[in-house]
């Protein structure tokens, strides 16, 4: 129960950090979308 | 792991995966506050379908993103300059799209402004001013607003209601070519591509891309290089 716990954790843990760092960095070339409609959403 | 150290962690993931749900780009309907800004339509097989945002700088020249208008089947495209745009029923003007032909030939420089030539001036608007050369690399910019404006996405439902919108954000830098914005207090999202940066009354720059997620810093194709005034003066006078 308690290794499981950990792996919860760790698992959320780096989600977040995925996260956050798609949401600062900008994406490929420089990196980010274009914005047109057709691009995405 | 310790008890404490396993709940901090994961309060923390909790948190930040959570954050970008709310972060929405914040603006504001438009109404007739930004007349000269537009919807670029395109026809991809069904006719005219938003496409892009624009805005005019002359009676004649709408200016938007060369990846709007660059991979068309077709140069015959439209505009729109109603507030709110209704399929069927808003009044579209004809025009045809002119890329810069050097869209995504130089590395640095991407090059990412179009033209539609419309084809009869547009008497009922007041077109908005281009760039003096260099301005924003005039001491000052950074301490600037921008006001964002275009028919895109206002949140991340990305839902297209036709309704133009604005926003204002805060200077992040200024790079040979980009001006890159933060999205505070708003930004911007997919549909708001070839919008204007404005500073009073002047396109600075257009909306070019962001994440994909509509947060954080945005990047907007500046309009007061050598490069893009080159493009642009084929098209209209540039000051």
């Amino acid at each position: 129960m308690k290794k499981q716990i950990n792996l919860v954790a760790v698992m959320l843990f780096v989600i977040a950090l995925a996260s956050l760092v798609a949401a600062v960095k900008l994406g490929h070339g420089h990196g980010g979308n274009t914005y047109g409609f057709s691009s995405g959403g | 792991m310790r008890r404490r150290t396993r709940f901090f962690l994961a309060g923390v993931a909790a948190l930040v995966v959570a954050a970008p749900a709310f972060a929405i780009t914040s603006g504001s309907i438009d109404g007739n506050a930004h007349p000269a800004a537009g919807l670029l339509l395109a026809d991809r097989g069904n006719g005219p379908e938003p496409e892009c945002s624009g805005a005019l700088v002359s009676p004649t020249v709408f200016v938007t993103a060369a990846h709007c208008t660059g991979k068309l089947a077709s140069d015959r495209v439209w505009v729109s300059f109603d507030t709110r745009y209704v399929a069927g029923s808003s009044a579209l003007r004809t025009g045809t799209a002119h890329t810069d032909p050097q869209w995504g030939v130089v590395k640095d420089d991407s090059h990412d402004v179009a033209v539609v030539v419309v084809d009869r001036p547009v008497r009922d608007v007041t077109p908005y001013a281009l760039p003096a050369a260099n301005a924003l690399a005039e001491a000052g910019v950074a301490t600037q607003t921008f006001t964002n404006v275009g028919y895109g996405y206002f949140d991340r439902t990305f839902t297209f209601d036709g309704y133009r919108r604005w926003s204002t954000s805060s200077y992040t830098n200024v790079k040979p070519t980009e001006l890159r914005l933060a999205d505070n207090p708003g930004g911007v999202c997919f549909g708001d591509s070839g919008g204007p940066r404005l500073l009073g009354s002047t396109v600075v720059a257009i909306t070019s891309m962001g994440n994909p997620n509509c947060m954080g810093q945005s990047i907007s194709y500046r309009l007061d290089t050598a490069g893009a005034r080159a493009f642009l003066s084929a098209f209209v006078a540039t000051p």
